[in-house]
């Protein structure tokens, strides 16, 4: 079954088009990252597929949902909370606010046992009284990470989830999310601007540059020609040796 | 002790600065954790307008205060949500045209306004029957709201995209904060006063801030330092023979230090 449809979609900011004829899915199960630099339109389609903007042409489609329907499936880990650091919000209480059902619908049992599971996944459970605003960048992550899986999504959606993880981390991150995908075969799509962190670890690729440049697995679509496309000219892409490398040959923009 | 509830003037002071304060507080600890501190200021000084016009057309002031500040705020909301302008500069706005405002109008009052001063600066002498029966409403309102939304405005304060993404309405709940923090500011002019009121509203909090440990037991201790506040800044007024508004603020601003110190001596 297809897990996410993006048909046609178009999207126009002041009469600058952001999104142009933007048309791919994801296989439930899959792990996908959405590529592109800087002002590609990445943050504005994963915000038509979370139905918080609509596209002025075509649609979104999750498990054959539109997407103010699929909610209770979706899970979200946004990129750059900023929120009031002196706000007094236990690292429990935000897991909890993944899991609301709606207006004064109470939270069961299950559900604070289900806050202890993703805590203790994440490994954050000895930190869970801990207010948000004195975690550190990586521990408020692993608990965004937590509050998203609360509700085993049947999707779950990233943005720029490595903004803040601490190098050591990382590779832990992604592990965790293998295993949630393993575990509960959640399809997983990672908005990112890093190429070198998924193009080992993800199923496909679609390459976004306010115009889908190209989708696929990895290795087709990490090719020189695409890159250029995306990051401009001085951009080459070495898929030799265990890990494949990208490199800048002029630093001509703000990517890098 | 007893000397004082024999007075009526106290007595109705006193229930109705508690009932102001427990819904100051309660409004103050998500100002403060929305970081929207000088829109309570805004709304507040907004009002002095809507009391100006009051006495122009010689109905009760807190009434058209009442209209005019619920308006102001949920401008405020409209202009920041819908338009590239933050609440901090929509504020910048309208808290200095009501007030020029209400200065102008001020001049077409005919005859002499004592009352004015009471209502910048707070008078527990105005406080009647009617602003004890606003204020207990105006309480229950704010708890009604409280137990209803809590979960909605915390998460909406924390995360407001995610709370879209989750379903969360956060743009109702934002209009209902705005024009419940707008009745509640109005209803406690008589107690504070509109020059002072914003202290009713952000001190408690920053005090309970200094110990909570979740968002219940800030709101908890927000109430009971408000309350604290309030009934402690009224007696001392009538002990010391000082205005009671300015005590009110005086006694929240004591709490505040103490509550720091105390943080920075005996918690760390």
């Amino acid at each position: 079954m297809k897990a996410l449809e993006v048909r046609k979609v178009w999207f126009t900011y002041q009469s600058e088009p952001v999104l142009k004829n933007i048309n791919f899915s994801v296989e439930e199960g899959e792990l996908v990252a959405i590529l592109g630099p800087n002002g590609a339109g990445k943050t504005t389609l994963l915000k038509i597929i979370l139905g918080l903007l609509k596209p002025q042409k075509g649609e979104v489609r999750i498990f054959g949902l539109p997407p103010e329907k699929a909610r209770g499936i979706v899970g979200y880990v946004p990129q750059n909370l900023s929120p009031n650091r002196r706000m007094p919000i236990t690292a429990e209480a935000v897991v909890l606010m993944g899991a609301y059902r709606g207006f004064l619908k109470p939270l069961g049992k299950e559900i604070r046992r289900a806050v202890e599971e993703v805590l203790q996944q994440v490994g954050m459970i000895a930190f869970r009284k801990r207010l948000f605003g004195e975690l550190s960048g990586g521990q408020r992550q692993r608990v965004l990470i937590a509050r998203a899986l609360v509700r085993r999504p049947k999707l779950l959606i990233l943005d720029e989830p490595e903004t803040g993880l601490d190098p050591s981390f990382q590779e832990g991150f992604y592990k965790l999310l293998l295993r949630v995908k393993q575990a509960y075969g959640t399809t997983i799509l990672i908005v990112t601007h890093d190429v070198m962190a998924v193009s080992q670890r993800v199923s496909s690729i679609a390459c976004l540059n306010r115009e889908l440049v190209a989708h696929g697995r990895p290795q087709e679509v990490l090719t020189g020609e695409n890159l250029k496309c995306l990051y401009g000219e001085a951009a080459a892409y070495f898929g030799h040796g265990p890990a494949p490398h990208m490199v800048v040959e002029e630093h001509s923009g703000g990517n890098f | 002790m007893a000397e004082i509830f024999s007075l009526p003037f106290m007595r109705n002071a006193l229930l109705a600065g508690l009932a102001v304060s427990v819904a100051a507080a309660l409004i103050g600890s998500f100002v403060v954790a929305r970081r929207m501190a000088f829109i309570g200021a805004g709304i507040a000084h907004s009002s002095f307008a809507g009391v100006v016009i009051g006495f122009l057309l010689g109905i009760n002031p807190l009434i058209s205060a009442g209209i005019f500040a619920s308006l102001t705020g949920l401008s405020i909301g409209f202009l920041s949500r819908n338009y590239k302008i933050e609440e901090e500069s929509a504020v910048g706005v309208f808290f200095p045209f009501s007030m020029a405002l209400g200065i102008i109008l001020l001049g077409f009052v005919k005859g002499f306004t004592p009352d004015i001063m009471g209502y910048l600066f707070g008078d527990v002498l105005l406080v009647g029957k009617t602003e004890i029966l606003l204020s207990f409403l105006t309480m229950g309102l704010v708890i009604v709201f409280f137990l209803m939304f809590f979960r909605e405005m915390v998460y909406s304060t924390f995360d407001e995209e995610t709370s879209r993404v989750l379903g969360i309405k956060v743009a109702l709940v934002y209009y209902l904060f705005l024009f419940l923090s707008s009745v509640t500011i109005v209803v406690s002019i008589k107690v504070v006063g509109i020059i002072l009121l914003s202290g009713l509203l952000v001190i408690p909090p920053l005090a309970a801030l200094q110990f909570a440990k979740n968002m219940k037991s800030y709101v908890i201790l927000s109430v009971l330092f408000g309350i604290l506040s309030s009934v402690g800044g009224l007696f001392l007024s009538y002990w010391l023979n000082l205005p009671s508004g300015a005590t009110i603020i005086s006694v929240s601003f004591l709490l505040l230090l103490a509550s720091g110190l105390t943080r920075k001596l005996v918690f760390r």
